[in-house]
């Protein structure tokens, strides 16, 4: 399922899954799937010894590791510096990608000489500055939250753009009719309209955010989740390493799941599948 | 008032012929059962023109559908030229509600989609016929014009160009001047007529418009809602051929206008409180 | 940055904006290319001449384009170049290559949809970043990893869209074909097809951004060459204007390949006359 988002190309959306007894079968098929993948790889790495256990550890391995990483008091201390960082990145990213966001799509004079270069910045891949966010912000906590927030930023921008401008011309109209004025107007018909637009820009910039904090670690710095997965890398500890990544794909499909449950909670109304197809 | 029965007294076995028909559809999101439509009895003799009328909501589609061989009956029969319905075949054409336009082919290429699928390509000819067919639905000088460059009145004009075109036994069109201005409308129906009297052509034609289905109709097809099905079937019994005009002031015309008028509001009302 | 045009009183919905609404194309275009022109001038001011920012971190335009003809003149931008770009095309090439057979077997074949499809969204919503290390790890210091990055980063947007296509065709699309008498065969090739080719192209510009990303985080995070490796040898080196000069040649790169795949949509599928915005 697709929409059409501000980026112009069509964000994927994840079907909706509706849990009907037909549905469990496929569940199943996937299990199995799963299954028959991870023991054909136990297989050919423990059992039949095709691949070098040290350049590619067995599901065993990495599932021992990934146990000994929930009790290591260390590991809870780098999900802690990592998590706290894109947290308070992505939460100056959302108030000031909304505000700006809210403000350009509402102000046509704004959308056209500002709009342009957003979409530039959106664009561009801004990873590619955060050698420079190191240079000038440090090793620290700083560089990363100010990377987080700068990659964050754009799309929660654009997509609450997008709101605006979509709501700013039927509904304002609509609500005009029925006499909503002033702040009325704002409260009860502009945030509420562009409220899925503005949550599914945040979902997009939740994982760049982690890009930026990922990428911020590798490139400087002692703490955190990615400097953790660097260091099993370099040490060829692939066990530790994979079960790093596990983490993270943990995490980030987490986060995922929250934002769009928090879009179903916070915006029942809206259907992903309404302004969906490309014809 | 004459309401006839099923079958028009005419000798011959009807070219369509519906015995009982009902449909049903799970509706997934809810895991019930809705019945479209329950005990649909229709003969249509070839060289018939059937107007449907009805509420919205009330099958009309369904039926057609069925007709078509695009939904298959819950229960009942569905025989066409004799032999039961099994799947669309060649024979039949649909003139669609929505259009049904591929979005990637022009004009001309949606026109001749017909013929394509049944590889009627190779014969000389069929590009003089589906120029024509774009003819006479009007839109000669869009052939080269995508279908979203089309306002919704085109768009169905081309989507009765590419049924014509099939030249089919059966044409089944669903409400196919729906989205037509007033003027168009007069003329593609007096088209309409015309083409179908040189042909001969049986005709299914669904409509919400109670003149358009008094102007052209040998016999309309009255339905009703929860659960759809036929209410009566009323033959007109108009000379043709027949203009908006010539009509008019026909006695009988009046009459069957009242009558259907009443027969409608009582449904719509009926449906509404039935809400 | 650039709402010079839009400060004073004028911000409301008349005025200016009806002025600029009214603009022809062209108009628009010079407008536009005015507000550029202004912005690389208080740029220049603010960094180079009142020195408000340090020009370490922010270079001034000029200082940018000097760092361009120091990287030519030094004759490290052509290798790096090649290097990325040739890293970039082989990746995207790969990604394309897996991911549309893929897509269109996951949309035409339920089972393929139901087991491909949610591995397929866990590894999606996960950012490539976190492959990173496995890649360096197995596929050493080179290119290996770049590319890896680059394929994984590509790969996800463009099957899961070509997927998408082919479940989300019209459903009357398909009826009309049935009752004109398409085959099985005629129905995929002129009904599903050409009804996934937008949702394709949608699929392969994001992949374009998503890969460009993937590329310079591989380059950044432990490559010798391309150029993530010239952008952190100039930023370690404290020469950000070079930094700068590279960085906009990757923005150049994304945003060409993004044309490009705009351009070849315009002709494999005019019908959507749709662009990029
Ligand atoms: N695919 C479907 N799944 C579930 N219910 C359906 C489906 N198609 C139609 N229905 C239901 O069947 C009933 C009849 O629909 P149908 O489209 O045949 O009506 P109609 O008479 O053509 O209406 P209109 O005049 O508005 O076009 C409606 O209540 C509709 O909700
Ligand atoms: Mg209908």
């Amino acid at each position: 399922m697709t929409v059409t988002s501000a980026t112009g190309t069509m964000r994927i959306v994840r079907p909706r899954r509706v849990i009907r007894r037909s549905e469990a079968k496929w569940t199943w098929l996937l299990v199995g799937v799963i299954a028959a993948i991870l023991l054909i790889w136990e297989a050919a790495v423990s059992w039949l010894q095709l691949i070098p256990a040290s350049f590619l550890p067995p599901p065993s391995a990495i599932a021992v590791s990934f146990g000994k990483l929930l009790v290591d008091p260390e590991f809870w201390g780098a999900f802690g510096y990592s998590l706290g960082n894109v947290a308070i990145g992505l939460v100056i990213a959302v108030v000031v990608g909304v505000t700006v966001g809210l403000a350009v799509g509402w102000s046509p004079v704004l959308r056209f000489t500002v709009a342009p270069f957003l979409w530039l910045l959106y664009s561009t891949p801004k990873v590619a500055l955060a050698p420079l966010f190191i240079l000038g912000l440090g090793l620290g906590s700083e560089s990363k939250i100010a990377l987080v927030f700068l990659l964050a930023v754009f799309p929660i921008i654009l997509n609450t753009m997008e709101g605006a401008v979509t709501v700013s011309t039927s509904l304002v109209n609509a609500g005009r009719v029925y006499g909503v004025n002033g702040v009325a107007l704002g409260w009860k018909i502009i945030v509420p309209a562009t409220l899925p637009y503005s949550l599914s820009g945040i979902q997009r910039g939740a994982a760049l955010g982690f890009t930026g904090e990922v990428l911020g670690e590798f490139l400087g710095g002692t703490g955190g989740l990615g400097h953790m997965l660097e260091y099993a890398a370099y040490q060829f500890q692939m066990d530790d390493a994979i079960a790093m990544v596990i983490v993270m794909v943990i995490i980030a499909n987490l986060t995922l799941l929250l934002i769009s449950t928090l879009r179903r909670r916070l915006a029942p109304w809206y259907d992903d599948r309404k302004i969906a197809g490309a014809s | 008032m004459t309401t006839t029965s099923i079958e028009r007294n005419e000798a011959g076995a009807p070219l369509i012929s519906v015995r009982d028909l009902s449909v049903s559809y799970d509706v997934a999101r809810t895991g019930k059962r809705l019945t479209a439509i329950e005990g649909v009895d229709l003969d249509v003799h070839e060289g018939e023109f059937i107007t449907v009328l009805g509420p919205s909501g009330c099958g009309k589609t369904t039926f057609m559908n069925v007709v078509a061989g695009l939904v298959k009956p819950t229960t009942g029969t569905v025989l066409v030229g004799g032999s039961p319905v099994t799947g669309p075949g060649p024979d039949r054409a649909v003139v669609f509600q929505d259009y049904a336009l591929l979005p990637w082919r022009t004009v001309f290429d949606n026109v001749k989609f017909g013929l394509e699928m049944q590889k009627e390509l190779k014969g000389a000819g069929w590009r003089e016929r589906v120029q024509e067919a774009i003819e006479l639905v009007g839109l000669a000088g869009f052939e080269q014009s995508y279908p979203r460059e089309l306002s919704g009145g085109m768009q169905q004009r081309v989507g009765l160009a590419r049924a014509v075109v099939a030249e089919p036994r059966i044409l089944l069109m669903d409400e196919p001047l729906g989205a037509v201005d007033a003027l168009t409308r007069e003329v593609m129906r007096d088209e309409i007529e015309k083409l179908m009297a040189a042909t001969g052509k049986t005709v299914l034609f669904i409509t919400h418009s109670i003149e358009e289905a008094i102007l052209l109709g040998d016999r309309i097809v009255v339905f009703k809602s929860h659960p759809g099905a036929i209410k009566e079937i009323i033959e007109t019994g108009l000379e043709r051929p027949r203009s908006e005009r010539s009509i008019q002031h026909d006695p009988r015309f009046l009459e069957l206008r009242d009558h259907l008028w009443d027969a409608l509001q009582g449904e719509a009302t009926a449906a509404a409180v039935s809400k | 940055m650039s709402a010079f045009l839009a400060a004073g009183p004028n911000l409301g919905r008349g005025g200016i904006g009806a002025w600029l609404a009214g603009l022809s194309p062209a108009g628009k275009a010079g407008v536009l290319a005015i507000e550029v022109v202004v912005m690389l001038v208080v740029w220049q001011l603010v960094v180079g001449v009142f020195g408000w920012i340090n020009p370490v971190f922010l270079p001034p335009p000029t200082a940018i384009a000097q760092g361009f003809v120091e990287l030519v003149a030094g004759g490290t931008l052509w290798p790096n170049m090649l290097i990325s770009a040739q890293a970039w095309l082989i990746g995207f090439a790969i990604a394309a290559v897996i991911a549309i057979p893929v897509g269109l077997l996951m949309g035409s074949s339920l089972p393929m949809d139901r087991v491909v499809g949610p591995i397929a969204w866990t590894i999606y919503a996960t950012p490539t970043i976190a492959y990173q290390p496995l890649a360096k790890a197995w596929f050493g210091f080179g290119i290996g990893p770049v590319i890896f990055l680059v394929a994984v980063s590509a790969l996800f947007p463009i099957l899961l869209n070509v997927a998408a296509g082919m479940r989300t065709t019209n459903a009357s699309i398909i009826r009309a074909g049935k009752v004109y008498g398409a085959s099985r065969t005629q129905l995929y090739r002129s009904v599903y097809l050409p009804s996934t080719v937008p949702f394709l192209f949608a699929g392969l510009r994001q992949a374009v951004v998503l890969a460009t990303i993937g590329m310079v985080v591989a380059e950044l995070a432990g490559s010798a060459s391309g150029m993530g490796a010239l952008i952190i040898k100039a930023a370690n080196t404290y020469q950000t204007d070079q930094a700068f000069a590279a960085i906009a040649i990757v923005v150049a790169w994304s945003v060409g390949m993004t044309q490009v795949v705009t351009l070849v949509e315009r002709w494999a599928a005019p019908w959507t006359r749709k662009g990029r915005r």
